[in-house]
C-alpha cells in the first residue's frame, strides 16, 4: 500500500498531505490509485515490447491520462 | 441465461422500459457525454442484462462486443476492462450525487461483477433532499412522518496512522447505538445497518434517506504523539447541515481507552438526548414556524416537547388535540399515553382549562401505558408525579426511585427527577440531581430553576432563590413565576420592588389567587413551603384570599 501511495506522490509531489489523507479514508481513491498503478505498469511493459499493438497501446495511454486526471480532480477537491 | 435469473437484477416495480429511460438519463448527462468509453460500457452491460444475457458479461465479450476491441483482445494481459469498470463505478457514484440525485432508479456496478444492479433510488425528489417543496404540506409530511425522531450513529472514521486503535474507533458506533437505544424520545437504527458506511462514503442526505433517519452522529479519531483526539458531530439529514460538533482531547494511554470512550459517549448522550437535548431542541426550532398550525401532519410528541419549553396555555391545548388525535389512530401508543397523562397533571397545576378530573384521567392513561410497557422510564416518572398530585409521598418516591433503575440518566431525566424530589420535599437529593443535570447540559428549561428555587427558599436562602427566578423564561400564562418573585422579594423586604409582579398577579390571575393554596399544594407536598410562599406574597400586596 505504501508503494502505491509513494508512486502517486511522485506524480503529484505538491499534494503529499492530501494523498496521505485520502488514502486513509477514501476507498474510491485507493481504487483509483490501484487502477492507475496497474495501467501504468501495462503501459511500461508495452513500451519495451517489439511486437507492440499500437492501437491497444494508444488506448492504454489514454486510459492512464484519464486516471491521472481523475486523481487530480479528487486531490483538488480535497485541497 | 433464463429470464428469471436476469430478473433478479430488475426491480419488480420497474419495467425494462423504465430502466432504459434511466440509462438514457445517465448517458445524456454531462458527466457521461464526456466519456464515450464509459457510456458504451454502461449501455452494453445494461442492455445485455435486460436481454437476460448476463452470462455474456465477461471481460472479453465486453471488450469485443461492447467496446469494439479487436477479436485478439486478451484479458489475461490487458486489464483495461477491469480498470474501466472501476471508473464506471465511480462515475455512476458521482452521477447519483449530482445530476442523478432525483432519479427514481439507481443503476450500480458492484465490485467483482460486470452485471449491473437496479435499485430503487430512495430519494424521490430534489425537494425531499433540500427540504423544499411547492406544497408546504408535502414538506411537513416528508419531515415528520414518524412518531419518533430517528437517529443513526455512523461508524467513526479512523484517521490514525495504523490500525492499532481500530477497536477504539469501532467502539464508538456500537456503544453510542447501545446508549441511545435506551432513549424513549429517539429511535436509533441498529449498528449493523450502518456498518456499510464505514467504507462507502455517501452524501449524508442520501444516508438519511437510505436509513430513514432525521439525524446522524458522525465522528473521527486522530492522534498526535501524546494525545488522542475524537471529533463528534450531529448532522441533520434533510439538508445535510452539521448542527453540532465537539472535539475531545485526551492523553494517549492505551490501558485507559475504554474509560476515555465511556466519558466521551456519556457526554455526547448527555448533550444530545432528552427532552431538551440538542436533537429535540433543533427539531422544535425547525417546526416552530409555519408548521405550528397544521395538526394534520404535526407530530404530537414534538408538540409536547414544545410545551415543555413554553408552557403556554395555547401550546398545551394544541398539544392535547394532537395527542388525542394520535391516540385515536393508535390507542396503544405508550409515549402518547404517558405524555397526555403528564399534560393533564401539569396543566391542572398551572390553572389551565383541562379535562374534568385531570388526575383520575392521568392515572387511567398511565395505568394503560405501564400495563403495555412496565419498564418505561418516563412512564414511571410520570406515575411518580401522579402520586405527588394524589398527595402520596411514599408512593411517589418509590416510583421515582424505581424509574432511576430503568435507563440512563440523561440531563432531562435528572432534571425531571430533581424537580420532582424538590416538590415532594426531598430537597437534598433533588438539588444534587438538578446540579448534575445543569452541569451536563446548561440549556435546561425554566422549571429546572423552579426546582432550585424551592430548595433555596425553604432553606431561607431567599437571595439565591430570587436569583433563580431571573433564569425562568416561560409563557406569560404561567402565574407561578411572578408569584415566586414576589414571595422572594417579600422575604427580602423588597416590597416596593415587587410592585410589577404584584400588579400582574392581581390583574391577570385573580381566579388562581382565589384558590392559590389548592393549586400550589397540588404539586408541592411541603406544606410549610406553600404556607411561606403564600404568607410572603400576601405581605407584598398580592390579593390572596
Amino acid at each position: 500500500m505504501r508503494k502505491e501511495v509513494d508512486s502517486i506522490i511522485q506524480l503529484f509531489p505538491d499534494l503529499e498531505e492530501e494523498i496521505d489523507d485520502l488514502f486513509q479514508i477514501d476507498e474510491n481513491f485507493r481504487d483509483m490509485c490501484s487502477d492507475y498503478m496497474l495501467c501504468r505498469s501495462m503501459v511500461l511493459e508495452r513500451k519495451n515490447d517489439r511486437n507492440i499493438n499500437r492501437e491497444e497501446f494508444a488506448d492504454m495511454e489514454v486510459l492512464q491520462r484519464s486516471l491521472e486526471e481523475e486523481i487530480r480532480v479528487q486531490l483538488n477537491i480535497k485541497k | 441465461m433464463p429470464e428469471n435469473v436476469a430478473g433478479k437484477h430488475i426491480l419488480p416495480n420497474y419495467s425494462k422500459q423504465e430502466i432504459l429511460e434511466e440509462l438514457d438519463r445517465i448517458l445524456s448527462s454531462d458527466l457521461f457525454s464526456r466519456s464515450s468509453v464509459l457510456s458504451n460500457f454502461l449501455k452494453f452491460i445494461v442492455e445485455e442484462t435486460l436481454a437476460s444475457r448476463t452470462d455474456s458479461l465477461k471481460e472479453y465479450i465486453i471488450a469485443v462486443n461492447g467496446l469494439g476491441k479487436s477479436a485478439n483482445f486478451n484479458p489475461q494481459t490487458n486489464a483495461t476492462i477491469r480498470i474501466n469498470a472501476g471508473r464506471l463505478r465511480r462515475l455512476l457514484h458521482t452521477y447519483y450525487l449530482e445530476a442523478g440525485m432525483t432519479d427514481p432508479i439507481k443503476i450500480e456496478v458492484i465490485k467483482g461483477s460486470y452485471v449491473p444492479v437496479f435499485r430503487s433510488h430512495i430519494i424521490t425528489s430534489k425537494a425531499d433532499i433540500q427540504g423544499k417543496s411547492d406544497s408546504p404540506s408535502n414538506t411537513k409530511a416528508n419531515t415528520y412522518s414518524r412518531s419518533k425522531l430517528t437517529l443513526a450513529i455512523l461508524p467513526f472514521r479512523n484517521l490514525l496512522p495504523s490500525d492499532e486503535y481500530q477497536f477504539f474507533v469501532d467502539g464508538f458506533g456500537e456503544e453510542l447505538t447501545r446508549i441511545f437505544s435506551n432513549s424513549e424520545e429517539i429511535a436509533v437504527v441498529a449498528h449493523f445497518s450502518t456498518l456499510k458506511y464505514a467504507t462507502h462514503i455517501e452524501d449524508i442526505r442520501i444516508v438519511g434517506a437510505d436509513l430513514g433517519v432525521h439525524y446522524v452522529i458522525v465522528g473521527s479519531v486522530k492522534r498526535s504523539a501524546t494525545k488522542i483526539r475524537v471529533n463528534v458531530g450531529l448532522v441533520e439529514t434533510m439538508n445535510g447541515m452539521q448542527i453540532w460538533s465537539k472535539d475531545y482531547s485526551h492523553d494517549l494511554q492505551k490501558d485507559k481507552t475504554i474509560d476515555i470512550q465511556d466519558q466521551i459517549n456519556d457526554d455526547v448522550f448527555a448533550l444530545l438526548s432528552g427532552q431538551y437535548g440538542l436533537i429535540i431542541n433543533d427539531t422544535v426550532r425547525l417546526v416552530g414556524g409555519e408548521m405550528k398550525q397544521d395538526l394534520q401532519t404535526f407530530d404530537a410528541i414534538l408538540w409536547f416537547n414544545l410545551t415543555q419549553i413554553t408552557h403556554s396555555e395555547a401550546d398545551c391545548i394544541l398539544c392535547r388535540k394532537a395527542l388525542e388525535k394520535a391516540l385515536l389512530k393508535d390507542p396503544n401508543n405508550v409515549m402518547c399515553l404517558i405524555i397526555l397523562g403528564d399534560l393533564n397533571l401539569f396543566t391542572y397545576s398551572l390553572g389551565y382549562k383541562t379535562v374534568e378530573d385531570p388526575i383520575a384521567e392521568a392515572l387511567k392513561l398511565l395505568d394503560k401505558a405501564l400495563s403495555i410497557a412496565p419498564a418505561s422510564q418516563f412512564g414511571n416518572i410520570t406515575r411518580g408525579w401522579a402520586n405527588v398530585y394524589l398527595g402520596k409521598k411514599n408512593e411517589a418516591i418509590e416510583a421515582l426511585d424505581y424509574s432511576m433503575q430503568l435507563g440512563p440518566l440523561s440531563p432531562s431525566i435528572k432534571s425531571t427527577l430533581g424537580f420532582a424530589y424538590n416538590c415532594i420535599g426531598e430537597y437534598k437529593r433533588g438539588l444534587v440531581l438538578l446540579k448534575e443535570a445543569l452541569n451536563l447540559n446548561p440549556y435546561c428549561p425554566w422549571w429546572c430553576y423552579l426546582g432550585f428555587y424551592f430548595a433555596y427558599y425553604q432553606n431561607g436562602e431567599y437571595e439565591e432563590a430570587l436569583h433563580y427566578t431571573q433564569k425562568m423564561k416561560a409563557s406569560e400564562d404561567v402565574y407561578i413565576i411572578p408569584l415566586l418573585i414576589a414571595a422572594a422579594k417579600g422575604q427580602l423586604g423588597l416590597i416596593l420592588d415587587s410592585k410589577p409582579e404584584v400588579a400582574l398577579l392581581n390583574e391577570k390571575f385573580p381566579e388562581i389567587l382565589a384558590n392559590l393554596k389548592l393549586y400550589l399544594s397540588s404539586f408541592l407536598l411541603d406544606e410549610t413551603l406553600v404556607d411561606n410562599i403564600i404568607f410572603s406574597a400576601k405581605k407584598t400586596g398580592v390579593n390572596i384570599t
